[in-house]
């Protein structure tokens, strides 16, 4: 029998983990980076299941061209929320600037998880290392 | 109309207010949900648009002004 884990992942974790890799993958091919009309923000949630220390995604509503809210994540029992990913869509062929906004900054710092960015010049992140208080908290956003 | 003169220069508000928008409207299209912030500063006006949900991924343009001609000295496109 496995020991439940004694603590969270961390940004780097996250961004080698392959289930949020394959998120992240997916999340760009929907965002129709390609497409200057099109193209738009996606994203979702990370939780870290309490008892056996799996990775489970939950994904966004699509967004807008550079904006996408993450305010309500659906709360999974037995699970808190390590860290969000969202997409930059936008290119700096445009003007864009690909890594996390200053808006990103605050709100990865407002929520206390760290939050996973996917550009076109590769992976990004903001906010705490890690889920801010570990394990404790309640499974939404910590405290 | 008003203008406010940091540092003596000319340039109305509006005019700075109007400049910034445009491009931004070009850039970002819907402008909706932003906080627009005008700062008169040393190198020129400061315009950056803020988004107002502190819960949203994402970002808006933020420019530096020149105070008498009106020129876009920088531009940054947050996303």
């Amino acid at each position: 029998m496995t020991a439940p884990p004694n603590r969270v992942p961390n940004a780097s974790e996250l961004l080698a983990h392959p289930d949020v890799i394959q998120a992240m993958d997916e999340a760009w091919v929907d965002s129709q980076v390609n497409d200057p009309s099109l193209r738009h923000e996606e994203g979702g949630w990370i939780y870290f299941d309490l008892t056996t220390g799996v990775i489970v995604l939950r994904r966004a509503s699509p967004g807008t061209q550079s904006r996408l809210p993450l305010a309500n994540p659906p709360l999974l029992l037995n699970h808190v929320i390590v860290g969000t990913f969202h997409t930059h869509p936008n290119p700096a062929s445009a003007g864009w600037a690909t890594g996390p906004s200053s808006q990103d900054q605050r709100a990865a710092n407002y929520t206390g998880v760290p939050w996973l960015i996917r550009a076109e010049d590769g992976d990004h992140s903001t906010g705490p290392d890690s889920r801010r208080g570990g394990l404790g908290g309640g499974p939404a956003y910590p405290p | 109309m008003a203008t406010v003169s940091p540092g003596g220069a000319s340039l109305a508000v509006a005019d700075v207010l109007r400049i910034a928008h445009d491009d931004a409207q070009r850039v970002y299209r819907d402008l909706s949900g932003f906080k627009i912030t005008l700062t008169p500063c040393p190198d020129g006006w400061h315009v950056d648009y803020d988004l107002t949900d502190p819960l949203s991924a994402g970002g808006g343009p933020h420019y530096v002004i020149d105070r008498d001609t009106g020129n876009i000295l920088t531009r940054r496109y947050e996303q």
